[in-house]
């Protein structure tokens, strides 16, 4: 064991010794683990912004009366009767309505895995104000039962949800779309389907969720008043449900299919685009990452092999008192990891404090989410995942040079200056 | 303490049966050893000389078990390291040997007292044991005041006593000096090789030293005169030093 002090003796007394080389080394990983936290954290604050705002200010599933689909697609059609049928009808512009909704909702809240469900009716209207106009989407509600689904109240940076019972109706606009519109609370704004009458509709709200998309197009109503404006009697058109843990979503709304026909979409669905770029953008953060890594260790691999061939001499030394081929590798190997790990610790001590710095740096407007700032997540796993990396690339780069330590020939070495 | 290496006076430790070298290859390949015999006693003080190109480093790397044969064999206290595996040769240069080089060959980053506790490290003794007795090596060459400094705050002749206390570090059969005053001035080789003498004289240590110096080789009890990489003259000092002067050679470059 007491070859294992002078190794690691060695290893400390190399890295003190000369410590320009060492910096450069460890400034080499150091980089490396400050880039990949920083690019790690900064893909982290948008995605887990986005994420936490969707399923805040959105239904974490929405179950519509539209048939399951079949997976089907005219391909299947074709190779089994050689016939592909278009037809000419339309598609419906709205969903249509779900046949006795109050019974769904009450047997979708005894699921164990929900922990509320509303009924609603949406539709898209077109709404002007003055010489101001905007698409978005009408979402009639029970302003109570949908609070229970959606933390409506939290986002209200105007009047309240109760507010909606205004005589006549009122509507709670995004933000974004009463910018738009240049309506204020207590506007009375104009709402009107591609084809039917104008109605009049009191601003009794604006909600700002962050989340541009929704922030430009929403507009929450009783569901009576859509019914209204969309001519639908008593009908509803979609349920939405909160869950207990939202990351269930996926497989609770393949339960609800299964169980009652009904087309669900959990919010990973109905943001696929958005999730699928997500994915996209970090499997590029992480080759990215791992790319820093790898010429960082390069840069190790480069310095190791300058330190073995300063070293000869005392390599030739060390064999030939006693110390072996594998004793020599083992050193080597052993400095190759020092550096990871001081790179490490250095590089995970900086990359916390160039996260916040980050999180302070001035960006413009985002299409997806608002933020004035650059979106960060300074999160453990990010440093576990550099530190990580970083350690295994210095480990193999200091193989080569370990390798090339151990099968030095003293004999050579010493000839060279006799 | 660890076990010591016993010395038993007159015992063989080290010899050379048929020792053949070849360095390089094809149409540039030399022969440096051509055959050696020889046998080297336990506590006694002998010089290899002869001219450069001789084959003196050379015998001196395989008496060290630093280096192969192309043929014969080497017995290091008996025990033929031709079969021995890199890891055994390994723990006989670390138990049995110890090396002493013209160009000092410590390890600048370490102090004098690491250099010297290096190969007691690797013999497995404990940290304060072997640190008690670098120090004592250092003081008995006269720099136990200075075994904290690195190599390089240490003048010539103090860093060969450094090397040569790690030479001696764990007790070992025999001490193996290349050129060992090579670098030093007249005063710090006289100096170790007086060291050297009492060692012999003392404690009965078996020491062999290259040289090109005769008059530190006429301080040696025994001679192998090396000419070609063959041995040419073998024995005591006076006797090999007489049938040089007859020979008319004043140098060892003749």
């Amino acid at each position: 064991m007491n070859a294992l002090r002078a190794i690691v003796l060695l290893i400390r007394r190399q890295l003190t010794h000369d410590l320009f080389r060492t910096s450069v080394s460890v400034g080499a990983v150091a980089s490396g683990v400050v880039i990949t936290i920083a690019i790690n954290a900064v893909m982290s604050g948008f995605q887990t912004k986005f994420v936490i705002r969707t399923i805040e200010t959105s239904p974490q599933i929405q179950v519509f009366d539209d048939p399951v689909s079949d997976g089907r697609g005219l391909a299947d059609d074709w190779s089994e009767t050689g016939i592909i049928t278009i037809s000419s009808q339309p598609a419906p512009h709205d969903p249509p309505r779900i046949e006795k909704a109050g019974e769904l909702v009450e047997a979708l809240e005894a699921m164990p895995e929900i922990e509320a469900a509303a009924p609603s009716m949406v539709g898209s209207a077109i709404f002007s104000f003055g010489a101001g106009e905007a698409r978005g989407d009408m979402v009639g509600i029970l302003p109570e039962r949908h609070q229970r689904v959606v933390d409506i109240e939290k986002d209200l940076i105007s009047g309240s949800l109760s507010d909606l019972y205004a005589s006549g109706g009122g509507v709670i606009l995004g933000k974004g779309m009463a910018d738009k519109l240049g309506a204020t609370t207590g506007d009375f704004v104009t709402v009107r389907l591609s084809s039917g009458e104008p109605n009049s509709l009191r601003v009794v709200g604006i909600l700002y969720t962050g989340v541009t998309f929704t922030d430009l197009r929403i507009a929450y109503m009783l569901l009576s008043v859509a019914q209204r404006i969309m001519q639908r009697g008593r009908d509803i058109n979609r349920i939405a449900i909160r869950l207990y843990d939202f990351d269930e979503a996926l497989e609770v709304a393949d339960e609800i299919e299964t169980l009652t026909g009904k087309r669900a979409v959990a919010w990973q669905e109905a943001n696929t685009h958005i999730i699928s770029l997500m994915n996209t953008n970090r499997m590029l953060t992480n080759i990215v990452s791992i790319g820093v890594l790898i010429v960082a260790g390069f840069g190790i691999l480069n310095v190791l092999m300058m330190t073995v061939i300063d070293k000869l001499d005392s390599i030739a030394l060390m064999k030939s008192i006693g110390y072996s081929a594998r004793d020599i590798t083992i050193a080597y190997l052993g400095l190759g990891l020092a550096v990871g790990l001081l790179g490490v610790a250095v590089g995970c001590s900086l990359g916390y404090y160039v996260v916040e710095i980050l999180g302070t740096v001035p960006i413009p407007k985002l299409a997806v989410v608002d933020t004035e700032t650059l979106l960060v997540n300074n999160l453990p796993r990010h440093y576990i995942l550099a530190g990580g990396i970083a350690i295994l690339v210095s480990m193999l780069a200091g193989v080569l040079p370990a390798i090339r330590a151990g099968r030095l020939d003293p004999v050579e070495i010493l000839r060279g200056h006799s | 303490m660890t076990e010591l290496n016993h010395r038993e006076r007159g015992k063989v430790v080290v010899e050379c049966i048929d020792l053949r070298r070849t360095l390089g290859e094809g149409d540039t390949a030399v022969d440096v050893l051509k055959g050696l015999n020889l046998k080297i006693h336990q506590g006694e003080f002998c010089s290899i000389v002869g001219p450069s190109g001789s084959g003196k480093s050379t015998l001196m790397y395989l008496l060290g078990a630093l280096d192969r044969p192309d043929g014969g064999q080497v017995l290091i206290d008996g025990v033929d390291t031709r079969l021995m595996k890199d890891r055994q040769l390994a723990d006989l240069r670390n138990h049995k040997l110890g090396f002493i080089f013209q160009f000092h060959y410590l390890m600048p980053e370490f102090s004098a007292l690491e250099n010297v506790m290096m190969p007691m490290y690797k013999r497995g003794l404990p940290h304060a044991e072997a640190r008690d007795r670098a120090q004592s090596l250092l003081s008995e060459m006269g720099i136990g005041n200075k075994s904290h400094r690195p190599p390089g705050k240490l003048s010539g002749g103090e860093q060969q006593r450094v090397a040569i206390s790690r030479a001696l570090a764990n007790q070992p059969l025999v001490v193996l000096g290349d050129e060992p005053t090579g670098n030093l001035d007249t005063t710090n080789a006289d100096n170790v090789f007086a060291l050297f003498e009492k060692l012999v004289k003392e404690e009965s240590q078996t020491i062999v030293v290259v040289t090109h110096d005769l008059d530190l080789a006429a301080r040696t009890d025994r001679i192998i005169r090396l000419v070609d990489g063959e041995i040419v003259d073998d024995g005591p000092t006076a006797d090999v030093m007489e049938r040089m002067r007859a020979d008319g050679i004043v140098s060892i470059s003749q």
